[in-house]
């Protein structure tokens, strides 16, 4: 099974969060309010490029808009295999505490 | 940078452009600077500009670095490599050429060791020559596979990261061509103080 890192995670949710509205300028506002800590605007692309050649993003590039100088936009998209990837590391998640015991920050163990 | 996005700083565009950095990564920072500019006002979005630009460099080269990697055939990778060790040496005598001009000594790598030690640290870092071969050193080692790739591919991203402004880039054989030319006048220089 390939685990996703913990970036790839939140990158990969912040794009299904998005849905169409998937691309570097939402993706990175959306990984800063989940993580809450400043990504740089290259930051994410890394590890988006990374995903993409995986098969676990599609992308296409949107219209050119007059807001970004005229330059297009590129957009993500979850693939089934991108989702069957979150899947996996929810399930790895949920395996890695099941049976722990509680936590507790007052005191004791 | 671009006529469509005049507020942009230019120095900072260009060199995202130098970069090799996409039209889609460029127009994220182009949205966000002019929001920034709406909400903060220009000066607060020009730092904010510069602070991105600072600390997307690193990704930005590692990505720019990856894709270049994947587009080389093994043919291409073992002429880098032989090309970079070609480098080395020709790297030393280059910067040690530009130290022994520029101090003017008679047996500069033995005065240059001298002169480090016997300076204070600030003295030789903000030196012309030391700067000037890190500039060079820096120059080669990004052209080099540029070129290679940019010239076997016609790749646009990579032709393209030498774009000054849109519509205006700078050609790959005027670059050369700049950088023999200063070469040249840096071995005429050594020449002459030999």
């Amino acid at each position: 099974m390939n685990i996703l890192t913990r970036t790839e995670e939140i990158i990969l949710l912040a794009v299904h969060r998005l849905d169409d509205n998937a691309y570097g300028v939402t993706i990175r506002q959306e990984v800063e309010a989940l993580v809450g800590k400043l990504y740089s605007v290259g930051a994410i692309y890394v590890p988006l490029d990374r995903m993409a050649e995986r098969g676990w993003l599609t992308t296409n590039t949107g219209s050119p808009t007059s807001v970004r100088g005229g330059r297009a936009k590129r957009f993500y998209k979850l693939t089934p295999e991108g989702k069957q990837a979150l899947l996996a590391a929810k399930q790895f998640q949920e395996k890695l505490w099941s049976g722990i015991p509680e936590l507790n920050l007052e005191g004791g163990a | 940078m671009s006529d469509a996005s005049p507020e942009t700083p230019r120095f900072v565009a260009g060199l995202l452009c130098w970069l090799g950095v996409p039209e889609y990564i460029i127009g994220d920072f182009v949205e966000e600077f002019e929001d920034m500019v709406a909400k903060n006002g220009r000066f607060q979005a020009n730092i904010w500009f510069w602070q991105q630009l600072i600390r997307s460099t690193p990704t930005l080269c590692q990505r720019r670095w990856q894709i270049m990697m994947k587009s080389l055939s093994k043919r291409d990778k073992q002429l880098f490599v032989f090309g970079v060790f070609l480098l080395i040496p020709a790297l030393l005598i280059g910067v040690t050429g530009i130290l022994h001009s520029a101090f003017g000594i008679s047996a500069p790598m033995n005065n240059m060791f001298d002169f480090l030690h016997s300076s204070p640290l600030l003295a030789w870092i903000v030196h012309p020559a030391v700067i000037l071969g890190g500039l060079a050193a820096a120059f080669i080692l990004n052209a080099v596979p540029v070129l290679q790739v940019s010239l076997r591919n016609q790749d646009e991203a990579l032709v393209g990261s030498l774009t000054i402004r849109k519509g205006y880039w700078l050609h790959l054989g005027v670059l050369a061509t700049a950088v023999l030319f200063v070469m040249v006048i840096f071995l005429y220089l050594l020449v002459e103080n030999l």
